[in-house]
């Protein structure tokens, strides 16, 4: 089952989250995104150290750091590892 | 110095990175009423990550839930919060449990109680007692409505617990802070309510708009007038000290400990300003 959290209000960023066999991250609009590697490396690095297995989508609206680690971790705990 | 705290709304990570530039002494992150009852993990998540990795100069506060009281405070248990401020603090024995899980899991953080029934206002002064609580707070929405009053621009209807509510503070030594002021658009009335809260000794209002913290520190600030006045009565009584005199008089009036005491604290409010 897929979960979202988050909103797409500016400042903020929508994690989109399912189980999956091994771990895919997809950032929406990348190629326009100057922070795409950045935010890419944020959620792989969070999903390793958490052990979780999924396929994460970002849809970014201009979030910092804490706001896309807060996200994603409610995202990952809804999910349910 | 609590002049001014300003509610954030606990799920909103605009408003959470730029709290703290908009001058208040004290952010409260608000897990409660701001937050949507399905969001209270993500805004709690939210809130926690960004104590992680923001910086903020002013006084760190959020408003937990007493609905989920346990897991709020469990979580921030292990940041850098200053101060949980308890909504809906009216029982005793509940908010002294949830005061003594909090030591337990970290000592350091100090609490804010928010008075908001009758029944809160009846039990202040236990509420006040209790240990690591720094100061009390009157919400004057919820307790108006609980009172069956309807708020006025004046505010006689707060009257009483106002006042009930600061002198257990004065006497508990702990801060007494005011409600917000709810008219966002209304700066006159805003600095007339707040010069009122002032001069009857509350330490500082709630914000629930960046707006008005200018004009509460304003108010808050010593005026030129009781600058000079606090100078003479700290010269006079030097000049009393070097003659050995032992009664002091300013302008025909006596000085005593009491006055030069909030002459000092004019003072020390004019220096950190």
């Amino acid at each position: 089952m897929q979960i979202i959290v988050g909103t797409t209000e500016s400042n903020d960023c929508q994690i989109s989250i399912e189980k999956a066999a091994a771990l895919s991250v997809c950032i929406e609009d990348e190629q326009n995104n100057p922070y795409a590697q950045h935010l890419r490396g944020l959620i792989k690095d969070f999903c390793e150290r958490e052990g979780v297995s999924a396929k994460v989508l970002l849809r970014d609206k201009g979030a910092l750091d804490f706001c896309v680690l807060a996200r994603l971790k409610t995202a990952v705990e809804r999910m349910g590892k | 110095m609590r002049r001014s705290l300003l509610f954030i709304p606990g799920n909103n990570p605009g408003n959470i990175q730029n709290a703290g530039l908009f001058g208040a002494d004290g952010v409260i992150f608000d897990l409660e009423d701001a937050v949507n009852p399905n969001q209270k993990d993500a805004a709690r998540n939210l809130v926690c990550s960004a104590l992680e990795h923001l910086d903020y100069e002013c006084e760190k506060i959020c408003r937990i839930n007493l609905e989920f009281a346990h897991e709020d405070i469990s979580a921030l248990a292990s940041t850098n919060i200053d101060t949980l401020l308890i909504p809906k603090a009216a029982c005793v024995e509940q908010i002294g449990e949830l005061i003594d899980f909090c030591a337990r899991l970290n000592e350091r953080i100090k609490i804010m109680l928010l008075i908001e029934s009758p029944a809160g206002i009846l039990n202040a002064k236990e509420l006040a007692a209790l240990p690591n609580v720094s100061a009390l707070c009157l919400g004057a929405e919820d307790y108006t409505s609980e009172m069956g009053a309807t708020r006025s621009e004046e505010g006689a209807e707060i009257a009483y617990a106002r006042a009930h509510l600061l002198n257990v503070c004065k006497a508990a030594k702990i801060d007494a802070i005011d409600t917000p002021y709810t008219d966002a658009s209304n700066e006159a009335g805003l600095i007339k309510d707040t010069m009122h809260i002032k001069a009857l000794g509350f330490d500082g209002k709630l914000a629930i708009n960046p707006r008005h913290i200018d004009a509460i520190h304003s108010c808050f600030a010593p005026s030129v007038q009781e600058v000079i006045w606090a100078q003479n009565v700290i010269a006079a009584i030097k000049e009393a000290e070097a003659k050995n005199s032992g009664v002091i008089a300013l302008g025909g009036k006596m000085i005593d400990a009491p006055v030069v005491a909030r002459a000092r604290k004019i003072l020390e409010l004019k220096e950190v300003l």
